[in-house]
């Protein structure tokens, strides 16, 4: 009987933990986001590693010796959104993208009285996508504002933490722009300091060069 | 080796480091960190301890003038002086779990300088490092030149 070919050319000597079906195990966890077809497709590398590792053990798989995808003429940057916002106010912040904008991660923080974290809600517009040629520009990245805790890592809990976006969304038509609408919910009369965290990567200013 | 995915170099993993204790109620105190001549640096994680998170980071490629952390006019509310980002968003220990993966690399060129200004809000001397993790990127010579 023939068992299972695990596409490296060789099959399984015997059912169970072998060290070929270990492997056919990581490879199949870790293969490539894309197929073969699209290599030019861009890939988020964390996306099928995030939920299930913690992020140091992608040290070895992230230091892959030749990854394809955003490393040319991209540079990693981490636009802020901030305010300080008394309690319960609302308020609205608009991030202008540079060229070719993709969001990788969201963080976020609010501190108030200058030591403990505050609660606030968000929610996130990229106000020139279109996805339907008839509809007005504009989608909102959540049906309606989140609590900052289920939007953001930050360090609402005390220690930093971020949320990593499955695919990276673009923001590349002309002109991209991000709206951040931010309400504040601690209820004191101090006001906040909320920051609003989108990393990504843009293309330089210079490239090609 | 595949001859389609090799870029003919060699990876050393490697750090840089830059330590600060910053003092006490700062603006954009100034520290610059330099790649060593030897070798480019492929930069994949941003590591940094802290004394108070209260701290707030901008980052500047000398060279190109560029800007690591970046905002717009519109983008700040309520009278907020932009200094930068709150540390705890950039990035925060290893024993934290915290490490920040750039998920894509930046390659830092040799001899290049990076400058970084801390400003502090927690009214105390805050003792910072930061730590660039990543690669060294040693070209290494073909089989062609190896066998010549």
């Amino acid at each position: 009987m023939r068992f299972r070919n695990f596409g490296d050319g060789s099959d399984s000597q015997a059912a169970g933990n072998t060290q070929a079906s270990a492997a056919s195990r990581s490879a199949a966890f870790h293969q490539a986001m894309n197929p073969a077809c699209d290599p030019d497709v861009l890939t988020n590398y964390l996306a099928r590693m995030l939920p299930l590792h913690r992020t140091q053990s992608q040290v070895y798989k992230l230091g892959q010796k030749h990854p394809p995808g955003f490393e040319d003429g991209f540079t990693p940057i981490w636009e802020c959104a901030t305010a300080l916002l008394p309690g319960q106010q609302t308020t609205q912040l608009r991030i202008n993208f540079q060229r070719e904008f993709h969001l990788l991660a969201l963080m976020g923080s609010a501190v108030v009285g200058g030591v403990a974290p505050g609660a606030f809600r968000a929610q996130i517009y990229d106000t020139k996508k279109q996805y339907l040629p008839d509809s007005r520009p504009g989608v909102r990245l959540a049906a309606r504002g989140v609590i900052a805790a289920n939007y953001f890592g930050g360090n609402a809990s005390g220690a930093p933490q971020w949320f990593f976006l499955r695919e990276p969304h673009p923001f590349t038509e002309p002109d991209a722009q991000a709206l951040v609408i931010i309400q504040n919910q601690d209820t004191t009369l101090e006001s906040s300091e909320i920051q609003v965290v989108l990393y990504g990567v843009a293309r330089r200013f210079n490239w090609p060069d | 080796m595949n001859p389609a995915t090799d870029d003919q170099f060699e990876r050393q993993y490697f750090s840089y480091v830059l330590d600060r204790i910053v003092p006490a109620s700062a603006v954009q105190d100034p520290n610059q960190l330099q790649i060593l001549s030897d070798a480019d640096f492929e930069w994949w994680w941003i590591i940094a301890s802290r004394t108070s998170g209260l701290l707030k980071v901008m980052m500047k490629e000398q060279a190109t003038g560029r800007d690591f952390i970046g905002t717009s006019p519109q983008a700040q509310a309520g009278g907020a002086v932009f200094n930068g980002i709150n540390i705890d968003n950039l990035c925060g220990t290893a024993a934290g779990n915290a490490s920040f993966p750039l998920a894509v690399p930046y390659i830092m060129p040799t001899t290049r300088v990076y400058s970084l200004y801390f400003t502090d809000a927690s009214a105390a001397p805050n003792t910072v490092e930061l730590v660039f993790s990543g690669f060294k990127l040693w070209p290494r010579p073909s089989q062609q030149q190896r066998a010549s």
